[in-house]
């Protein structure tokens, strides 16, 4: 690298800097410079090391992208799956019910409620019969109407 | 160690079988340049040593599209410029600090810093350029520290060697009152 004149440089300054002089305040640890040199080409060769594969998915656009499908792909696998399962249990619930209540259906009540339906007929009829007797109706001129 | 020049040191480079040891060479040959060059802007060791080797990685990459027409040390110092610009900007984002709280926390750690080794005065001057914009720091470490020539700054930085010059003497009166004023 090509330097000015350091004259040129140093001398057409105000005086408190021309009196400051331009050496380096800076230090670095011992022996950095030969360490630097081994860093850098280990990390180089690291990077040579590293699939075109990984490189070319870790950008960001591919990344992104990658991703975005995943999210999608997921959804239109995913979501018919738990609908149904949804309707499913849904389904279980009703089946549940039904089966609730007819398993626990006591015999001896139907028995009663048929029974008490016949007694009701019969006493029904005792009391039309009473009706028309009382009114004095010709129950055979009805049973003929009836025919 | 040999010392090639660097149109040798990129025909070297062009050949896969001696790619390795040029770029070696090409590290051996500019390492402690661009390591002060960064420096001077990140003034934390950890920080240009991060820095310095990002930008020999960058220049590994970049340096089989490099035009040989271009100046090598120019094309990595520029690099080495836009690196160490991208640093002290994403510090800036990652810790949600203004322009001015960076160049504070800078001139904290030029106070703690163990590998400085100047006087009072150096380090008033090291603050001094801490208070300037960005490129005008640049522009005056180029100048006064590294004694490069206008026109190569002109090809690293991009600019006109007149914004240049006046770029650096604004500096010089800024630093001048700093100092007058401290």
């Amino acid at each position: 690298m090509k330097k000015t004149n350091t004259t040129e440089n140093i001398d057409s300054l105000p005086q408190t800097l021309h009196s400051i002089g331009n050496e380096n305040p800076f230090r670095v640890p011992e022996n950095y410079f030969d360490t630097l040199r081994i860093s850098i080409a280990d990390k180089i060769s690291e990077k040579r090391e590293t699939s075109p594969w990984i490189h070319f998915i870790l950008k960001k656009e591919i990344f992104y992208t990658v991703s975005l499908c995943c999210v999608i792909a997921f959804f239109v696998i995913f979501f018919p799956i738990i609908s149904t399962h949804y309707n499913d249990s849904k389904l279980s619930v009703s089946d549940y019910v039904i089966e609730e209540k007819y398993s626990s259906f006591d015999e001896d009540m139907l028995v009663a409620f048929l029974t008490e339906n016949e007694e009701d007929k019969t006493s029904d009829n005792d009391y039309l019969m009473d009706y028309l007797l009382h009114n004095d109706t010709d129950i055979n001129l009805i049973m003929e109407e009836l025919k | 160690m040999l010392h090639l020049e660097d149109s040798e040191l990129l025909s070297m480079f062009s050949d896969e079988n001696s790619r390795n040891y040029a770029f070696n060479l090409i590290v051996k040959k500019y390492q402690q340049k661009i390591y002060w060059h960064i420096r001077r802007m990140v003034i934390d060791h950890d920080d240009a040593n991060d820095v310095t080797q990002n930008t020999f990685i960058k220049a590994w990459k970049g340096l089989e599209a490099f035009k040989q027409e271009a100046q090598l040390y120019t094309w990595l110092y520029r690099i080495a410029t836009n690196e160490s610009i991208n640093f002290l900007n994403k510090k800036r984002k990652v810790l949600l600090l203004p322009l001015i709280d960076v160049e504070r926390e800078l001139s904290n750690k030029l106070e703690a810093d163990a590998y400085f080794s100047g006087n009072v005065i150096q380090k008033k001057l090291q603050k001094a350029l801490l208070q300037l914009p960005e490129k005008q720091r640049i522009v005056f470490n180029l100048k006064y520290f590294e004694e490069m020539k206008y026109e190569d700054m002109s090809t690293i930085l991009n600019t006109s060697v007149g914004a240049l010059k006046a770029s650096y003497h604004i500096a010089v009166k800024k630093i001048e009152e700093y100092l007058k004023s401290h």
